[in-house]
Parts: C-alpha cells; sequence; structure tokens
C-alpha cells in the first residue's frame, strides 16, 4: 500500500548544536491513526514540526503520495492538506471563536465583515464534526479543552487532510479526552488520518492503529498497536537498562530535609500535589522520578522558596522554610541546579565572573559596608573555573560566549562549590555534551561522599540508576512508589508505576514517612 | 616601554571582549556620522554659505580658551543626569524623573544657598546635599509605584515631572522671587555662597569636579558594591536575580530614587557653579539629554564623561554656528535624536556584530581543548 | 464652582479643551492595537502644527494646511515605524528620540523660515472653519457645544465611531487586533504582521496631524514652541484607561480636557494659582494609573461592587 506520507533520513540538529532528529524515516498510511511516542527530548515534536512546516531539517526529504514536497512554511503545509493542532493554541483570545477560525480568510464585502455569513459556516461546520461551541463567545472565555475545538476546526476548515496533534491530552481532563478520542475516530472515518505525538501509553492502547516509538533523536520501529503491549513500548521509549552493577550505597545520615503532607494547587485550580511528604538524608541521593509534570517541580519551586502558597511543612534541619524569602533559603545552605540553566540559571547578558559569583556577593559582610570583597571573588570564581575545568580565557567575559556545557558548568560550579547541605539538581545532564556529563556525575557523588543531601529530578534512567540511593516515583501530584533497593528492582513494575497504573502499598515501602 | 603599551592594546584587541568592544565602537561612530551627515545636510539646505558655516559648527569650539570652556560647562549638567540614566537603565528602569528632578534641584539649590545659616562653603555644599535628598525622596513615588503596582515608571515619571515642574514654578513666582531682580529670579548668591570657579575667566567651575566624582562613584556603585550588583542582575534577567536570592523589588526602587538623587545633586551643583540666581522658566532639558550620554557611554558611568563632553562640543558648536551664522542651534538636537536612534537600534549593523559573535564563539568552543 | 462647571461655556469650553489629547488617544489607540504603541505622538502633534500653521499662512489655504499637517504626521509615524519595526530600536527610546528631534525640528524650522525662534504669531494660520447645525445648535446647553463646533471637533466624534467601526466589523480591523494581541498566531495563519502594523501607524500619524493641526488652526491661530505640552502623554494615559475601547478611550478624554479647562478656568473665575493649577491634569493621570494598577493587581473586575458597571462578558455555553 502506498504510503501516505513518506520521511526518509531526516536530521535535524538545533542551533545550540542539540540533535533532535538523527536520521529518521517514517511512513503514515492513509486513514490511520498513527502514535508517535517517546520519552521528552526523543525528537517527537521536531520530526512532526518539520512536516508542518515550521521548522527546516538539515537534510531528509518528504514525500506526499510520492511527490516530494519542500516546505517552507505552515501555510505550505496546509496548502497540502497537512494540518496541526498545537500544544500551545495558536488562538487570539480577545477574538471571538468564528473570527479565530476564519482568521486570515475573512469573509468579507471588498473588506466589511459578513459577520452573519461566517457564523452561519462556523456552525455548520461544527455540525458536521459534532463540535459543540458557542461561537461568537471570545475564546478567552472558553476551557481548554473547548480551545482545543476550535484548534481542530481551524484546521478542517482549511481542508486539512492531515491533522497532526500535538500531545493533545496533556491539558484535558479524562472525560475531556474521551470525548476527544470519538471525535478523532469520526474524523478518521471521514477520511482523515491522524497523527499523535504522546507518551501516554493508555491512550495509544485506546486509540491508535500504528505507533512509531522514538528514543534520543532515533526511530525504534513502528508497529501495530494490537501486536505490541504497553510495556514493550514502554520499555523501548525509557529504553532501560538496568547496569550491572546499581549506584554506590551512600551511607544515611541525619536528616537533612522532611516534608510533609505537602499540598498545593496549580493555576488551573487542580491539586498540583496531594499531600507529599519525603525526607532527604545526608549522604544519600533521591531521585524524584515520573513522567515530567507529576509534581517533582512544583515540589522544588515550594522547597526553594519560588512559591509559598502550600500547606503542610517544609524543613531544613529541623528549621520550617515556609514563608522565608529565597536568599534565605539560599543561606541555610540549598544549591539549586534548576532545569531551565539558560534563562533561569544563568545570565547570559553578563560576565562568567557576575553567574560564578551570585551566590557569595550577598553573603558580603555588613562591615565592608556594601563593597565586595572583589579580590576574594576573583580568587574564588578562578579557582572554581580551574576545579570545574570551565573551558575559557578569562573570567570576566561574557557568559554566553562558552558553549552549551560549559554554560551548564558553571551553573554547577556556582551551586556545588558551595558545599551545600542540600543540592537540588533537576535534569541535570539534559542537553549537555558527553564530556561534561561523567564529569558532573563525579561532583555529585564526591558531594555525596561528603556528607551532602541531593534530590536527583531526571528522566533518563541510566542516569538516575547510576546515581540514586533511592527512587520516589511521582505521578499525579502523589508519590505512588519508593524503591530503596535498587537492584531488586523491576522495570516493567517501574513503569507501571509512572503511568499511574499501580501504586506501591505498605509492604513495598509506604511514601510518607515520618 | 612604548613598545609594551602598543603590545598590551594589541593582545587587548585579540581577545574576545576586546573585539567585541571594539564592534560596539565602531557601530557608535557609524551612528554619529551618519548623525553628523543628516545634519549637514539640514545646515546645507538652510544655510547661504554652507561650507562655512560646518567649518564654524566644527571647529568653533576650540577656537579660544572661553569656547573651550563652554565645553566643559556644557558638560557639566549631562555627566550628572547621565550617569543617573546608567544607573537606572542599568537596573532595567526607563525613568524620567531626571528632567524634573535637576530642575527642581537646581531651584532648591538657589534657595537654600542663600538661606542656610552656615558659614561659607558649607552653604553650597549642604544646598545640593538637600537638594539630592529632597528628589531621592520625590524619585521614591515612580519607583514604589513601579515595584507595588508595576505602573510604567516612564509615564509616572513624566507626569511627576510636570508637577514638579509647576510646584516649583508656583513656588519661584509667589514664594521665592527676588523683587529687587529686574525679572523673574530668585535671590542674589554671593560668591561666598557659591561654588568658587576653576577658572573665572572662562567660567569652569569646581562643579566639573562634582560631576566627575559623581561618575566616578556612579560606577563604583554599579560594579563594586553588592547593591550595584543586585541592580545590574535584576536590569539584566529578573528571574535570575530573584533565583539567586536578590530582592528584585528592592533594586528596582533604589536605582531610581539614586538616579533622581543624583539629577537633583546636578541641578543644584551646575546652578551654585555657574549661575548667580535662577532664573529658568522651562524645563531646561538636560534630563533627556542623559539618556542620549548614557547610550553613547554603553551606560558605562565611567564613559559618561566623555559622553558628555562630546555632546557638549557639538552644544557649543551649535551656539557658535547660531551666534556667527544664519543657522539656528536646534540643529544640535536634531543631530543627538539621530544618533540615539541608531545606536538604539539593535538591529542597526547587527548582522555585523552577530556574525563576528557566532565567529568567536565557535573559536572559543574549538579552543576548549578536552573539557569542552 | 459647581455653577462654573455645570455652565454652558464649561461643557464647551470642555470640549474645546479636550479635542486635541482625543485626537492623541485615538493616534495611541490604533498603534496599541496593533502592538507597537507609539510614544512619539507629542513630537509628531508639534511639528504637524508647525506644518498647518506655516503653510496654511503661506498659502491661506486651510485645506491644504490641514492636508499637509497630516502628511507630516503620518511621516514622523513612519519614521518610528522603521526604528522600531525595522532597526529594533527600543520603541521607548526611539519615541525619546523622535520627540527630542521633533522639538528641536520644530523650533528649527520656525526660525529658518520666519526668523523667530517663540511662536509664529506674526503669520497667523488661516484657520480653520467652525461649522454651525441650524436647529440643533439652537438647544439649551449641549446645543452650542455638541453642534456649533469646529470641523476638526466633528471630526474627533466621528472618528471615535468609525474606528469602532473599522477596528470591530472590519477584515483590517481584526488583522490589526489579532497582530496586536498575538503576532506569532497572526502570522501562523498568514497575515503580514509588519505591513498590518506600518498601516496601523500611518492612521495613528494622521490621529496625530490632525491633532497637531487643531493646535495651530483651531485652539490658536498661530505655532508655538511647547505648544503641545504633555498633551500627546495625556492622550496616551487617556488610552491605558480606556482598555482599548474607543468609547471609554473618548470619556477619559474628555474627562483630561475638563480638567485642563478647569485649570484654566479656575483661575479667573474662582482665582486658585495658576501654577498649581496646571498641575492637576497631571497629577489625575498620576492618580488614574494607580487606580488602573490596582484594578489590573488585585483583579477588582472579579469584585462584585465593581462588576456590575463593566461590560457584561459572553460566557461560553456548553
Amino acid at each position: 500500500m502506498q504510503a501516505l506520507i513518506r520521511m526518509e533520513k531526516i536530521r535535524k540538529v538545533y542551533e545550540n548544536g542539540f540533535l533532535a532528529n538523527d536520521e529518521i524515516d517514517f511512513s503514515l498510511s492513509s486513514g490511520e491513526i498513527h502514535a508517535i511516542a517517546g520519552e521528552n527530548g526523543a525528537g517527537k515534536s521536531t520530526l512532526m514540526k518539520v512536516l508542518y512546516g515550521l521548522e527546516r531539517p538539515n537534510s531528509g526529504k518528504i514525500f506526499l503520495r510520492d511527490e516530494p514536497l519542500v516546505l517552507r512554511s505552515p501555510a505550505d503545509a496546509l496548502r497540502h492538506g497537512i494540518g496541526m493542532v498545537h500544544q500551545h493554541f495558536m488562538l487570539v483570545d480577545e477574538l471571538t471563536v468564528t473570527e479565530n477560525l476564519f482568521l486570515g480568510m475573512e469573509l468579507n464585502h471588498y473588506g466589511w465583515l459578513d459577520k452573519a455569513k461566517m457564523l452561519e459556516q462556523a456552525k455548520a461546520l461544527g455540525t458536521k464534526y459534532h463540535m459543540e461551541l458557542d461561537y461568537a463567545a471570545k475564546c478567552k472565555n472558553l476551557s481548554v479543552s473547548q480551545k482545543q475545538k476550535v484548534e481542530i476546526l481551524k484546521v478542517l476548515l482549511r481542508a486539512a487532510e492531515i491533522i497532526i496533534f500535538d500531545e493533545p491530552t496533556a491539558v484535558l481532563t479524562a472525560i475531556e479526552s474521551a470525548e476527544l478520542f470519538e471525535q478523532l475516530r469520526l474524523l478518521r472515518d471521514d477520511h482523515h488520518t491522524i497523527v499523535i505525538i504522546t507518551h501516554k501509553l493508555q491512550e495509544i492502547k485506546d486509540l491508535c492503529d500504528r505507533v512509531t516509538v522514538l528514543r534520543q533523536g532515533k526511530n525504534l520501529g513502528t508497529f501495530k498497536v494490537s501486536e505490541i503491549s504497553k510495556e514493550e513500548i514502554s520499555r523501548l521509549m525509557v529504553g532501560f537498562d538496568i547496569p550491572a552493577q546499581s549506584a554506590t550505597q551512600g551511607t544515611q545520615g541525619e536528616t537533612v530535609l522532611g516534608i510533609s503532607h505537602l499540598t498545593c494547587l496549580s493555576k488551573g485550580g487542580k491539586k498540583a500535589l496531594s499531600d507529599v511528604s519525603l525526607s532527604v538524608h545526608a549522604g544519600e541521593i533521591v531521585c524524584l522520578a515520573g513522567v515530567e509534570g507529576n509534581g517533582q517541580d512544583t515540589t522544588v519551586d515550594c522547597l526553594v522558596g519560588w512559591r509559598s502558597d502550600y500547606q503542610g511543612t517544609i524543613a531544613l534541619k529541623g528549621t520550617s522554610l515556609q514563608g522565608k524569602t529565597i536568599r534565605a533559603i539560599r543561606s541555610l545552605g540549598i544549591g539549586h541546579i534548576p532545569a531551565d540553566r539558560m534563562t533561569l540559571g544563568a545570565n547570559v547578558n553578563s560576565s562568567i565572573f557576575d553567574n560564578l559569583i551570585a551566590l557569595d556577593v550577598l553573603d558580603t559582610p555588613k562591615r565592608r559596608l556594601g563593597f565586595i570583597e572583589r579580590r576574594k571573588l576573583i580568587k574564588s570564581a578562578n579557582t572554581r573555573v580551574d576545579t570545574y575545568r570551565i573551558a575559557t580565557d578569562g573570567i570576566h567575559k561574557g557568559l554566553k560566549l562558552l558553549s552549551g556545557g560549559n554554560i551548564q558548568k558553571v551553573v554547577v560550579a556556582r551551586e556545588l562549590d558551595r558545599q551545600p547541605s542540600l543540592l537540588i539538581a533537576n535534569q541535570p545532564t539534559r542537553g549537555i555534551d558527553v564530556g561534561a556529563i561523567e564529569f558532573i556525575y563525579d561532583e555529585m557523588r564526591r558531594l555525596r561522599a561528603s556528607g551532602g543531601a541531593i534530590i536527583l529530578i531526571s528522566s533518563d534512567w541510566n542516569e538516575i540508576f547510576t546515581l540514586a540511593n533511592r527512587i520516589l516515583v511521582f505521578h499525579d501530584g502523589k508519590i505512588v512508589a519508593h524503591i530503596e533497593d535498587l537492584s531488586k528492582i523491576d522495570e516493567r513494575v517501574l513503569g507501571r508505576y509512572m503511568l499511574g497504573l499501580e501504586t506501591m502499598t505498605a509492604e513495598g515501602g509506604v511514601p510518607s514517612e515520618k | 616601554m612604548k613598545n609594551k603599551l602598543f603590545r598590551s592594546i594589541h593582545d587587548y584587541f585579540h581577545t574576545s571582549r576586546g573585539q567585541l568592544v571594539v564592534m560596539d565602537a565602531f557601530r557608535t561612530l557609524i551612528a554619529l556620522l551618519l548623525a553628523l551627515v543628516v545634519a549637514f545636510i539640514i545646515i546645507a539646505v538652510t544655510s547661504e554659505t554652507p561650507f562655512e558655516t560646518i567649518k564654524i559648527f566644527l571647529t568653533a569650539p576650540f577656537s579660544d580658551a572661553y569656547t573651550r570652556g563652554m565645553i566643559i560647562t556644557q558638560a557639566v549638567p549631562l555627566i550628572f543626569t547621565g550617569v543617573g540614566v546608567c544607573i537606572m537603565v542599568k537596573g532595567g528602569q526607563f525613568n524620567m524623573i531626571g528632567e524634573g528632578a535637576f530642575f527642581a534641584g537646581a531651584f532648591i539649590g538657589a534657595i537654600l544657598a542663600v538661606r542656610l545659616q552656615v558659614p561659607g562653603l558649607l552653604a553650597p555644599l549642604g544646598a545640593m546635599l538637600a537638594a539630592g535628598i529632597m528628589m531621592g525622596i520625590v524619585g521614591y513615588v515612580p519607583a514604589k509605584l513601579k515595584a507595588a503596582l508595576n505602573v510604567n515608571e516612564f509615564v509616572s515619571s513624566l507626569m511627576l515631572n510636570f508637577i514638579i515642574f509647576w510646584v516649583c514654578m508656583y513656588l519661584f513666582s509667589n514664594v521665592f522671587a527676588d523683587p529687587d531682580a529686574g525679572s523673574l529670579a530668585t535671590a542674589y548668591i554671593d560668591d561666598s555662597r557659591r561654588l568658587p570657579f576653576l577658572d573665572a575667566d572662562n567660567e569652569i567651575s569646581t562643579s566639573i569636579l562634582f560631576a566627575l566624582g559623581t561618575a566616578v562613584l556612579g560606577w563604583i556603585f554599579l560594579y563594586r558594591t553588592k547593591w550595584g550588583y543586585a541592580a545590574r542582575m535584576t536590569g539584566e534577567n529578573p528571574v535570575f536575580a530573584r533565583y539567586t536570592g536578590i530582592n528584585t523589588k528592592k533594586s528596582i526602587i533604589l536605582v531610581q530614587i539614586i538616579g533622581a538623587a543624583i539629577a537633583g545633586l546636578g541641578g543644584a551643583a551646575f546652578l551654585l557653579g555657574n549661575s548667580y540666581r535662577f532664573i529658568w522658566k522651562a524645563l531646561p532639558g538636560y534630563g533627556f539629554d542623559g539618556f542620549i550620554v548614557a547610550i553613547i557611554a554603553f551606560n558605562n558611568p565611567l564613559l559618561v564623561p566623555i559622553a558628555a563632553l562630546l555632546i557638549g562640543y557639538l552644544r557649543v558648536g551649535a551656539v557658535e554656528m547660531a551666534r556667527l551664522s544664519d543657522v539656528p542651534n536646534e540643529v544640535v538636537y536634531i543631530i543627538q535624536a539621530v544618533i540615539i536612534l541608531f545606536i538604539g537600534g539593535q538591529a542597526f549593523l547587527a548582522g555585523m556584530k552577530r556574525r563576528r559573535l557566532q565567529a568567536l564563539t565557535t573559536k572559543a568552543k574549538e579552543e576548549g581543548g578536552p573539557h569542552v | 464652582m459647581f455653577s462654573f462647571i455645570f455652565s454652558e461655556q464649561f461643557l464647551t469650553s470642555m470640549i474645546l479643551f479636550a479635542t486635541p489629547i482625543l485626537f492623541a488617544s485615538f493616534a495611541a489607540l490604533i498603534s496599541k492595537k496593533a502592538g507597537t504603541l507609539n510614544i512619539n505622538v507629542e513630537g509628531s502633534m508639534s511639528l504637524a502644527a508647525l506644518t498647518g500653521g506655516l503653510i496654511s499662512y503661506a498659502t491661506q489655504s486651510w485645506v491644504l494646511g490641514l492636508l499637509s499637517a497630516v502628511i507630516v504626521g503620518v511621516l514622523m509615524s513612519l519614521i518610528f515605524a522603521w526604528f522600531a519595526l525595522k532597526l529594533k530600536t527600543d520603541s521607548i527610546l526611539s519615541g525619546i528620540a523622535l520627540n527630542t528631534l521633533a522639538s528641536g525640528l520644530a523650533v528649527y524650522i520656525l526660525y529658518v523660515v520666519i526668523g523667530v525662534k517663540g511662536d509664529s504669531s506674526l503669520h497667523p494660520s488661516a484657520m480653520i472653519p467652525d461649522i454651525r447645525i441650524p436647529l440643533l445648535a439652537d438647544i439649551p446647553v449641549i446645543g452650542p457645544a455638541l453642534f456649533s463646533q469646529n470641523l476638526l471637533v466633528y471630526l474627533v466624534f466621528l472618528s471615535a465611531i468609525v474606528l469602532t467601526l473599522v477596528l470591530n466589523h472590519t477584515r483590517f480591523g481584526m488583522h490589526v487586533r489579532s497582530v496586536g494581541y498575538n503576532p506569532i498566531a497572526a502570522s501562523s495563519v498568514g497575515i503580514p504582521v509588519i505591513r498590518t502594523k506600518i498601516y496601523a501607524l500611518i492612521i495613528c500619524g494622521v490621529f496625530a496631524g490632525l491633532g497637531g493641526a487643531y493646535l495651530s488652526m483651531v485652539y490658536l491661530s498661530y505655532f508655538s514652541v511647547g505648544m503641545v505640552s504633555g498633551r500627546g502623554f495625556i492622550g496616551i494615559a487617556a488610552e491605558a484607561m480606556g482598555q482599548g475601547v474607543p468609547l471609554y478611550t473618548m470619556l477619559f478624554s474628555l474627562f483630561f480636557g475638563a480638567v485642563d479647562y478647569f485649570a484654566v478656568g479656575a483661575q479667573t473665575v474662582l482665582g486658585f494659582p495658576y501654577e498649581l493649577l496646571n498641575t492637576l491634569p497631571y497629577i489625575m493621570t498620576l492618580i488614574a494609573l494607580v487606580i488602573y494598577a490596582v484594578y489590573d493587581k488585585y483583579n477588582l473586575a472579579a469584585h462584585p461592587h465593581v462588576r456590575w458597571w463593566l461590560p457584561k462578558k459572553r460566557k461560553a455555553s456548553l
């Protein structure tokens, strides 16, 4: 059967050197619902952005019914019948549903809008595809799932035959997702072809015909959903390989951090964290595992003082942190390597020096009357450059001149060198070149050996098994599993925890402590 | 000896930082030249004798000691407001309060210098200090509004400028006008209560020393104190600043208070340095000019005096040109505006800068060695 | 004081004083809708006023004067557009720069053409005519205020209506709004973002030009340096308060016009000191800004006491 879409050897490298798609071949058949699965950073979004004309590949070809396509923009893609419903909606909130639908192709008489006719056509379209909406309402008043419907209709109005969905259920409740699936089945029956980017295995099983699994930029294969199990898909996605030896056991010392019954709400009112309790001891690395966005980052936000509107207690060596300023919390000895190192963790507009000594400056003793201890700071910065082998020929140069890996090293150096009692490392090696990765691991192990406590958040299982002493699996704002003996781990069970399919019972190790 | 100097300059220009500095300087130079070209075109169109006029414009400021002195005097207010703007802009705030603060500072300075019951030099010094403090307090208003309510500091400070102006004018006309003076003016300030002249014939006052001192202090604040550090980080990346524990709200307020205080102090210093009475009836524009000076100086207080002297030179050139030819001096404002527009244009010659930056980055990576 | 405020004269004068602010606020409105607020309205009005005054004197034709003022306003907008959109100069910086440029240029041109630096009173402009609508103008109190006004006054009120219609009922208006609210979304459906912004800025320039012409050809009969005296900025503040709705913007501008006139009138009628009254418009603007910010921050829109006078939201059904 002729493939509707064929992508051959697509290669895409981003400007910062990150290889998103590594010679990927992909084919899509007509009239199917096809899932593209993979962990975050696997390359799924990039591949589809290439198909939709949002990104140009460095090399590779695309064929539509064996005709080669060159797509320079989404407009090109739409012209060939390829449409995309983005994860972050491209809607103008202040305009109504109808206006958004017809944006760029408004019905008008010499410039005067024919609002009645557009409304009529919008309603007709909605009826055809069974989407009930208030077409005269402003988009900002719509719920998330309604906005998504508008995006879908937008694409349908422009006669898209192939529709790509980017993580469509990420923002929907279970009921809304079920509704969406009905829509998609109807669309398929109506001769549309659907591609869904997702990492939710149950959905793939429930909805899709075939699934392609990507990992670290490579295509691991395309399978019929009926012929593959969820666990096998999961295995391919995360690629666990339990290393022959488990992580060096750390010695558990005193409790450094205690979190009790932490609960807080997300912006939409949902519970981002529900009754989370955990503790971290000196000399160990605890990993907050799980699919990104299940509460790990929120826990860190509360911990470092970025937000203080939570219930429950967070105590560092007995001192409660709630209500304290970020600076006060920092000075209690918490280091934080954030996931977003470029914007949050570093100031690329400034010099390497300014970045390295950011925490030390604020510690300037009062007797100095505000003057920084410049010589001391310079010495400190130079030492850090040497210790962490940051490749630069001068600390006063701009940070942006360094390579990505070196910028990460600066962040790591700043946070680690102060020997924090508690270090939070959030995706510490994501996007870093191989050479720097081992280095960072060594530093973390060293910190642990000298009695530091470390919280690790990571989606890279190799990393987790290399470093962690204990693993706490998060799902939907709760801790569902607590794994203390890494050698006895069963990958399939781990996968189930991450997907929320199973919760560890009391015998397995209760998540709530203290 | 000389060779060593050349060598080190040569080496500096081969460092990546040195090269970027050269790029920025080059861009500034081009912007200046463009501005001059625009001015020349305007002069050519309106003057009977364009070449003569242009010659006067460019050379008159150096023609004699008095005009040279004028350059320095013209630079004094610009240095004060320029440093104030540097600090505020580095802190991420576009606050226009310098205009009103300078005006009010001069007014306060003129009044207090006469009335302060202190001996000799303490009078002008005290007046300057008081002006600075009072304007600092006034500067708290837009600052607090921005920090607490996110009210745009540009508009609020602009409104405040007009309010300050009219309040001063009211006090000027109705309370502090000197009845013995021929036209509207404050009381005569005796030489003993003014800042002394360095060179009385050419009217160069000690105020220039205060101005230079302010520039140095401004630089020290930004680069050698922890509050200056906090201000810079807040201005460059407020999220990062917060993440490292900096209190960004306090920073935002602090830089605006300082900017207003410096402008106030500068106004008093300028007036007490070169005048015997306060006679202004309109906002002099030095506050707005502070922005031009700051831009040319790359927001570095130490470079502000150079930029101020440059603008001062252009101003004197324009005044002389107006005096000796048929072209009015407003042409200098046109030049100033063009300079800001081009230097401020990020995309102006940005392509060139960006390519150089990329070349330098790749070079750094290559030379990074095994640890990159 | 009350009889002063509610007199016929007050209403008429209020409109007279508010007109330049109205023009400025509409200029700000259209540019803000497109996402690039033009702070240079003040400077544009100044140059437009100068041009209108001089050309109308030279040609003794108010039509040509008006036209030239508008052209100047548009030119200034286009220059702003070039720097803000093409060279990407920070818009506040370009605003400051262009204002300096405009004021310098105004004095310069005035001197070069006439030889004076203060004002062109010796060369009075050809004034834009008043128009009196027969029957309606005889209605007591509001009659003269509303129906016996200058051509430009009618124009500015008409503009409020036209702006509302264009923004809400034309394709162009929709493009402008989408480019202002979410340029990424707009360009994703093929709307040319920069071109649309330029068109909006041209309209902004027209308003600025009209506002300037009003100053030197209706309000006064000549151009005077500094005659704009902050009205451009007050117009921007009025626009901020009007939240992008032309009608509300108009109301706030009228309010500021009233305050402006009150400052002048109260002087002679009530004897308040001239300088302090002059601070009134600016103080009011400041207070209004604060109220607006407080409203925004504490999301008073949700507060029951405030809610009732807000435009009704259409809740999506389903």
